[in-house]
């Protein structure tokens, strides 16, 4: 939860829609990147981030803790990413961007491990992307997910194994 | 203490209960399996954690729009003189003011070098709540890099305590295989 997130969210309850905006800058590119390691395509994760923060604005009002706004965000990322890949089955692996930039350090390791990243099942990359990227507590990864604490670290453990295996 | 085994991650991520983490930091210290497994997890998260973070293409931009008419198809001139009636009737019974319609949202994406300005209005701006709002955001973000800043510092003093006592346990079993062929060439040399 960013400091201020509270009471931006307060201001937009008590009738300044402008200030959403403020909660889109802070959390835009987390957001997007959160998606597009998901779902692999520049194009698509942006709209599917528009569409969330839409999505976010409708449901403010239903959001019972306002410390929680970051997981709930998540939360509605998660479901917006489930819906896409739901009506994508099948074409669920993140595709390498030719356009970004590589690491000057080591590139191919760099593919190689983004590769690894999209070959991993939905839940667990998700775990591995959550945790790895985003620095979400167990708690709040298994409240975005809807599954027990010790499902979400089995997830991470095994992602992290099949990781292994494939960059061996 | 047993083997990290399944709280090897919140060891990693540093979520175990603070009298739990100083156990399981002895436990690493002491337990070659554990540091071997902890390496590989370690490995595995920083191979991972090297990628690096996308800029969004597009900025999205949130504009609350004004309701359409619900009435729009029809001509409004039918409308006037009704409209009329009923308004100065409602400012004769109730002059209080009545709330406004709910803005309905609308998400325009802008492109990402564009600095991100609200959409062009016929009444006033309010430059000095949009500077308001633009420093409020950057006081947010600075303090969230300090907590960032801190959350990183505190992992890398986890780190140098683990590895200073690890550097410990190398030098206590250096010394013991020291001694230990210490004894053994003494043994060889009065056997000879």
């Amino acid at each position: 939860m960013k400091s201020d997130d509270r009471q931006v969210i307060e201001r937009v309850l008590n009738g300044d829609p402008d200030a959403f905006n403020i909660l889109i800058r802070e959390w835009e590119k987390p957001i997007f990147n959160f998606i597009l390691r998901m779902i692999g395509d520049r194009d698509e994760a942006m709209d599917l981030c528009q569409d969330c923060f839409m999505k976010a604005y409708r449901e403010l009002k239903t959001l019972k803790d306002r410390d929680r706004f970051s997981s709930w965000l998540y939360r509605i990322a998660h479901n917006t990413c489930l819906s896409k890949l739901r009506r994508d089955h099948g074409k669920t692996w993140v595709e390498l961007d030719p356009d970004r930039g590589a690491s000057p350090s080591s590139p191919e390791n760099r593919i190689a491990v983004e590769k690894a990243l999209g070959h991993l099942p939905e839940d667990q990359r998700e775990v591995v992307v959550l945790k790895v990227f985003h620095a979400l507590k167990f708690e709040e990864i298994a409240a975005i997910q809807n599954a027990p604490v010790s499902t979400v670290k089995s997830r991470l453990y095994m992602g992290f194994e099949k990781l292994r295996s494939i960059l061996r | 203490m047993a083997h990290l085994n399944d709280k090897l991650a919140d060891f990693f991520y540093e979520e175990l209960p603070a009298s739990e983490m100083v156990e399981a930091r002895r436990h690493v210290a002491e337990c070659g399996e554990c540091r071997t497994h902890l390496q590989l997890f370690e490995k595995t998260h920083l191979a991972l954690k090297a990628l690096p973070e996308a800029e969004p293409p597009r900025r999205v931009v949130f504009t609350p729009a004004a309701r359409p008419a619900r009435w729009g198809v029809l001509d409004w001139r039918f409308f006037a003189p009704m409209a009329a009636a009923v308004a100065a009737l409602v400012l004769a019974v109730m002059p209080a003011r009545s709330p406004a319609p709910a803005p309905v949202p609308v998400a325009v994406t802008a492109p990402a070098s564009a600095p991100v300005v609200p959409q062009a209005q016929p009444q006033n701006i309010d430059y000095d709540r949009i500077v308001d709002q633009v420093r409020q955001t950057d006081r947010a973000w600075f303090a969230d890099q300090l907590a960032k800043r801190d959350r990183e510092i505190r992992q890398l003093e986890g780190q140098l305590a683990y590895y200073e006592s690890y550097q410990r346990t190398i030098v206590k079993e250096t010394m013991e295989n020291a001694s230990s062929i210490q004894l053994l060439a003494q043994r060889t040399s009065s056997q000879d």
